[in-house]
């Protein structure tokens, strides 16, 4: 972080803009798909900037919650010790005690990677 | 793009078949086919669609099986295109009769004609009419269909290289869970949008049997309603199209609710496993497609559902 503006979430902000703005608006068919999926693969990185160090502290805790532990702390390796847990059958007595835990978890990875997808209708 | 398949070749296969061809053979490139390499062969007013693996390319999937598909489905009265032959067109491939209607699911939606789901409805119930006797050399029965489906689950995941803790739930609940096996029939293993060929009248044809083999017919059924191919209109949950009353009343049966749930689970941790390996390929340099990448993100989408869906 050098501190200067437009920072990193101002800077992907201002090329998602463009590039549904200005630039979609150019193009058709395919090529402006492709301009819109662009769009939305930086507005998922600008989300995750914002709330990622939030959201992993949530994690921390559910993840402690469901018992899973790493000597790192690293949240890759906290997915890995829950991953194991659950293939091996630790959680088979209380499977939906899991399944509430871990939708808190994708409750927060839908608000970075698709805001609204869990509260509309399934 | 590689280059078009031998006219000559093409020619003599469609004539050995019985097909009346002409002196001419006109042969071009035909948009739609995602992994395969799709072909429009005319002659006068007669056209024919070749589709073949890509040449130089490894098939995961076999032409050969995907034609003897066809010709079975076709047999039993499901909507496909006519199978005409298969052989040998610089990479396997089959010829078949050429079919005019739309196939792009946003065109589908905006003017699907009335009773279309009812449609897909028979079309499944004709699927599950069809003698699997002769296609078993090609394609083995599982013994236990949930068993299996589960277990390429499993093999979609570990090729991700990446610990998914929600999907692994999933397939335990699925393991936990899983019905005894039931009957087996064909399952076209893609039933969605962009796989119906549609006309003014309906139903034209189910395309692109790459991905068919023998297991329970319910994994079509809850594949059709699952919310990826619903392209947003929850509302209508058989592939945006329309309501499981009306895909049951051309069914003709009523699925078994919990077996078809069990379904409804596993199709969603398949999809979020498809989309987990998306991401795994792009850093494995095997693909550079955006859309592809930006897909990887889906996966919290089909843990989602999944959860949902265990939930109940």
């Amino acid at each position: 972080m050098s501190g200067d503006r437009p920072d990193a979430p101002e800077l992907i902000a201002a090329v998602a803009a463009w590039l549904t703005g200005d630039l979609a608006g150019q193009l058709e068919g395919g090529a402006r798909f492709q301009a819109m999926v662009a769009a939305q693969g930086l507005a998922i990185a600008a989300r995750e900037i914002q709330l990622g160090e939030g959201h992993r502290v949530l994690d921390d805790r559910m993840f402690a919650e469901l018992g899973a532990e790493s000597a790192s702390g690293d949240p890759v390796d906290l997915c890995r010790a829950a991953a194991v847990d659950i293939a091996a059958g630790k959680h088979d007595d209380d499977l939906l005690n899991a399944v509430a835990l871990l939708k808190a978890h994708v409750r927060r990875k839908l608000e970075i990677a698709r805001p609204g997808y869990a509260d509309s209708g399934a | 793009m590689s280059g078009p398949p031998d006219s000559v070749l093409v020619g003599d296969a469609l004539r050995e078949a019985g097909e009346s061809v002409g002196e001419e053979l006109r042969i071009e490139p035909l948009a739609g086919g995602a992994s395969r390499d799709l072909w429009l062969i005319s002659s006068g007013s007669r056209r024919w669609v070749l589709r073949r693996d890509p040449p130089g390319e490894i098939a995961l999937t076999s032409r050969e099986a995907e034609f003897a598909v066809q010709v079975a489905a076709h047999e039993a009265g499901v909507p496909v295109p006519r199978p005409i032959a298969f052989g040998d067109f610089g990479s396997p491939g089959m010829l078949m009769e050429f079919v005019e209607g739309e196939s792009i699911a946003r065109r589908v939606l905006r003017a699907s004609p009335a009773g279309l789901v009812q449609q897909i409805g028979a079309a499944v119930a004709a699927l599950g009419r069809v003698d699997i006797g002769p296609l078993e050399q090609l394609m083995p029965a599982p013994a236990d269909p949930c068993q299996k489906a589960v277990d390429s689950v499993r093999e979609e995941l570990a090729l991700t290289g990446e610990p998914l803790p929600v999907l692994e739930l999933g397939l335990r609940w699925l393991t936990l869970n899983s019905p005894p096996p039931d009957r087996v029939g064909v399952v076209h293993g893609d039933l969605r949008l962009g796989n119906f060929l549609v006309g003014d009248g309906g139903l034209v044809a189910l395309m692109d049997w790459e991905f068919w083999h023998l297991g329970d017919p319910l994994e079509d059924l809850a594949w059709v309603r699952a919310r990826p191919w619903r392209f947003g209109a929850d509302d209508r949950p058989v592939a945006g199209l329309g309501s499981m009353n009306e895909l049951v009343e051309g069914l003709g049966w009523e699925p078994e609710p919990e077996r078809l749930r069990w379904w409804d689970v596993i199709s969603q941790a398949k999809w979020g496993a498809y989309c987990a390996r998306q991401a795994a390929l792009r850093r494995e340099g095997e693909h550079a497609s955006l859309e592809r990448t930006v897909l990887g993100r889906r996966v919290a989408e089909a843990e989602w559902d999944m959860l949902e869906l265990i939930e109940g």
